[in-house]
């Protein structure tokens, strides 16, 4: 089973998210702010990533910027998954390592299926 | 043909020209089709990315892409449309190989950051321009094989031969974002990579300032814009290319 690193402060979201990935069959590693995210994966290691944006502590331009700093992350798939819809932000989002983006609401079935070509990269030769 | 980065695959001419116009200037190659079994004759042995209109899938779109896929191994496709696909026709084309879907109102500076994320995480090897990166005057080119800047002047095409690295690294980002308003941290990132924390604001302006200098007039299109970095503001007729 596939971990994904996944970042969000808001309850809500984070309960919602988590259950899409489980029932994705996917191994959720859970953060409740961009710090914990970032020390739940130094402790559990992770091969993609689910972050919100704005977080406290540290938000996830942030978190991109530690992960890819991180050797061992550098080439980790990131998906954002953000309120902010702004394409400044999108932008921002990519410019800083992200390799999608998603806005919140979103389709639960897009999510997995955003998730799925991501792993296709993992598992290209 | 097996030397473009990226094909354009669509019926749509005005389409065509807007996403090989958009593309050129970046500096990749581009070749288009018409048709999606032109594009997959030439393109079999190729690696790179489509832009393929989903008009040119036909009624049976995932099927019809799982099929080129097949065809085009080295090929990753990129789904576009004139119209918004519903988000389970977009799934479907996900699922079926697509790599990313995006409409033709997508903004032109959003589409090339998606495109080079792609290029980047997909095909490294490709992500690096392959020939020059130009103003959208005409009259300021960076060659990017020869790491040459030329600027046209009344006497002709001169070269820039005193650039720094870090000058190059600067004018190489600012040509490819043109219009584009660049925070100083995406500035410090692109250019300072891992160092980019070290460096303090200052020295982002000093060089900025140097590399306007050396531009000479053409060194005022570096813009500063107050709490957000610099842009490069262009405008102005396109002249003959040397």
């Amino acid at each position: 089973m596939r971990k994904v690193l996944l970042a969000d402060d808001d309850n809500d979201f984070r309960e919602l998210i988590t259950c899409i990935l489980e029932e994705g069959g996917y191994e959720p590693v859970v953060g409740v702010n961009g710090r914990d995210a970032w020390n739940k994966l130094q402790a559990q290691g992770a091969e993609m990533a689910v972050l919100d944006y704005n977080m406290p502590e540290m938000d996830g331009l942030e978190l991109i910027r530690a992960i890819r700093a991180d050797a061992r992350y550098k080439e980790m798939p990131i998906l954002m998954l953000t309120i902010r819809a702004m394409v400044e932000d999108q932008i921002k989002g990519y410019d800083r390592g992200a390799d999608d983006y998603l806005t919140k609401p979103f389709d639960r079935h897009m999510l997995l299926a955003r998730l799925k070509v991501l792993e296709r990269r993992i598992l290209k030769p | 043909m097996d030397s473009a980065v990226f094909w354009v695959v669509t019926s749509d001419a005005a389409a065509a020209r807007r996403w090989k116009g958009l593309l050129s200037r970046e500096g990749w190659t581009v070749a288009a089709r018409e048709t999606l079994d032109q594009f997959v004759h030439d393109a079999k042995l190729a690696k790179g990315m489509a832009l393929v209109d989903c008009d040119a899938l036909g009624k049976q779109r995932a099927q019809a892409l799982v099929e080129a896929k097949a065809k085009a191994r080295h090929i990753s496709f990129l789904m576009i449309s004139a119209r918004e696909l519903s988000t389970e026709a977009v799934i479907e084309l996900l699922e079926a190989g697509g790599d990313d879907y995006f409409s033709f109102s997508i903004p032109d500076a959003l589409v090339l950051t998606k495109l080079r994320t792609h290029l980047r995480r997909l095909l490294p090897d490709l992500s690096r321009p392959s020939g020059r990166i130009e103003a959208p005057e005409g009259d300021l080119i960076y060659d990017t094989a020869r790491r040459e800047l030329l600027i046209q002047g009344k006497g002709g095409w001169t070269s820039v031969s005193d650039l720094t690295t870090t000058e190059i690294k600067l004018i190489s980002l600012f040509l490819s974002r043109p219009g584009q308003a660049l925070e100083r941290s995406v500035i410090l990132e692109s250019v300072w990579a891992e160092d980019c924390e070290s460096v303090l604001p200052s020295t982002v302006d000093k060089h900025i300032e140097s590399l306007r200098r050396k531009l000479g007039k053409l060194g005022s299109r570096i813009r500063a814009i107050y709490g957000v970095g610099y842009g490069y503001q262009h405008g102005g007729k396109t002249k003959e290319k040397p």
